[in-house]
């Protein structure tokens, strides 16, 4: 991103655009297209699944953006979780092989540097979120980063890590919970 | 009681943002939701907090072409999607021909000798919904100025929406974006003003009615369903 909007200029931007402002609505694409497109090549791996993927969220984003609560979520989360859940969609109906590639299983989570995460990552919480994800076992942590990054649930995740379903779940609610004490206790 | 469990609602959270939990298991996770805050409290940490995974990933800006491509979904074509406006013409067509049918046996009824005197229309639309009922009679008339106006008259078996308005659009032949004309009413009669440089476009184009919050489309685009259809015809 050129620019790092406020959370609260993010808020006017959504807010005016759920009333048909359209000049709102190019700059909120703007300010987040290429963090959420980020998002959507690493969970889609295909560059015209990823555009796809985008396209389709933010249609969505603006017919829906008169039903935004702050109360619930910030805006950026809120994005998030419409292009994450577009992503999901198209994954569920693309063939696997056209995916996931083995050797990008995401290793770099399972991995004891996190270094280079670290520096892409920009915001103050999600640094906290990182350095937190970094105190887990690394297994524990690469199951989740798979869960979120592939919306694999827990059955596809122990075919990909071939371990048996139970062991997963334990690992991720481990895994999970490490992760809210962590953050919590940071805050 | 085992939903009390912080633990249990913690990790059901994060399965419902994370997306993996099981269809029954999410069904009965969102009717729960709605008589437990503590655990909408928990779905909103969880999301607070694990979206923020996306923010570890490097940013790309996509192509010129997404925004374009959105664009022309949003604004340039009929709204909500651009298969709407289409699919509600296609689907309608079928019943056009009676309600022509119908608008010239109406058009009759109404060229009583007083009714000629006050208006001379020179086309004349019948509007139908679905099952072919007629909702209202149009007529295109023309005052001494040159002013065109629509006389819409409201037929008895038009089913009133009292919570609603209903809104008369132009719709292109060319697909364009449908064009407001004002709101037509619920019983009786009115006289909708037809803007100049609109009435060459009523020769070619269709005629559709949208059911709207009261007042009319806040956006200036269809925003409910299209429940009537119809076309002006030359007499």
């Amino acid at each position: 991103m050129s620019q790092i909007v406020t959370s609260e200029e993010l808020f006017k931007l959504l807010a005016q655009s759920g009333q048909g402002d359209r000049e709102a609505f190019h700059n909120l694409y703007d300010a987040t297209s290429a963090k959420l497109f980020g998002l959507c090549l690493r969970m889609l791996n295909r560059r015209d699944l990823a555009e796809e993927a985008l396209q389709e969220a933010f249609v969505n984003i603006w017919h829906h953006a008169q039903n935004y609560r702050p109360e619930k979520a910030a805006v950026m989360t809120w994005m998030t979780t419409i292009v994450r859940n577009k992503c999901v969609d198209l994954l569920r109906v693309t063939p696997h092989e056209n995916v996931l590639k083995e050797d990008e299983s995401y290793d770099d989570w399972a991995s004891d540097d996190l270094g280079p995460l670290e520096r892409i990552t920009e915001r103050s919480e999600s640094k906290a979120l990182l350095n937190c994800m970094g105190t887990l076992a690394p297994l524990h942590r690469q199951a989740i980063a798979m869960s979120y990054f592939h919306g694999y649930a827990h059955e596809q995740l122990a075919e990909q890590l071939a371990q048996p379903l139970g062991t997963i779940k334990t690992w991720i609610r481990r895994g999970l919970q490490s992760l809210k004490a962590c953050l919590q206790g940071g805050q | 009681m085992r939903y009390d469990n912080p633990e249990l609602a913690d990790m059901l959270a994060v399965e419902y943002v994370l997306g993996t939990l099981k269809k029954s298991t999410r069904n009965r996770y969102e009717q729960l939701l709605q008589q437990r805050p503590d655990w909408q409290q928990a779905q909103n940490w969880w999301q607070a907090h694990i979206h923020l995974l996306a923010d570890t990933i490097p940013a790309k800006k996509p192509p010129n072409k997404v925004w374009q491509n959105i664009e022309q979904r949003l604004f340039s074509k009929p709204y909500p999607n651009n298969s709407w406006w289409r699919n509600a013409w296609l689907r309608n067509t079928a019943f056009l021909s009676t309600a022509l049918a119908a608008s010239f046996a109406t058009f009759l009824v109404l060229q009583s000798p007083k009714e000629a005197v006050t208006y001379e229309p020179s086309a004349v639309a019948m509007l139908a919904n679905e099952k072919a009922q007629s909702g209202w009679h149009l007529s295109l008339t023309k005052n001494t100025a040159g002013e065109v106006s629509i006389r819409a008259d409201s037929l008895a078996s038009l089913e009133s929406k009292p919570n609603n308005s209903f809104e008369l659009w132009i719709l292109p032949s060319d697909k364009g974006k449908p064009i407001s004309l004002g709101l037509l009413p619920q019983q009786g009669k009115k006289l909708v003003k037809v803007p100049t440089q609109l009435v060459a476009l009523l020769n070619t184009s269709g005629l559709a009615v949208s059911l709207e919050p009261v007042g009319g489309s806040p956006t200036g685009q269809p925003t409910g369903a299209v429940l009537y259809q119809g076309k002006l015809v030359q007499i």
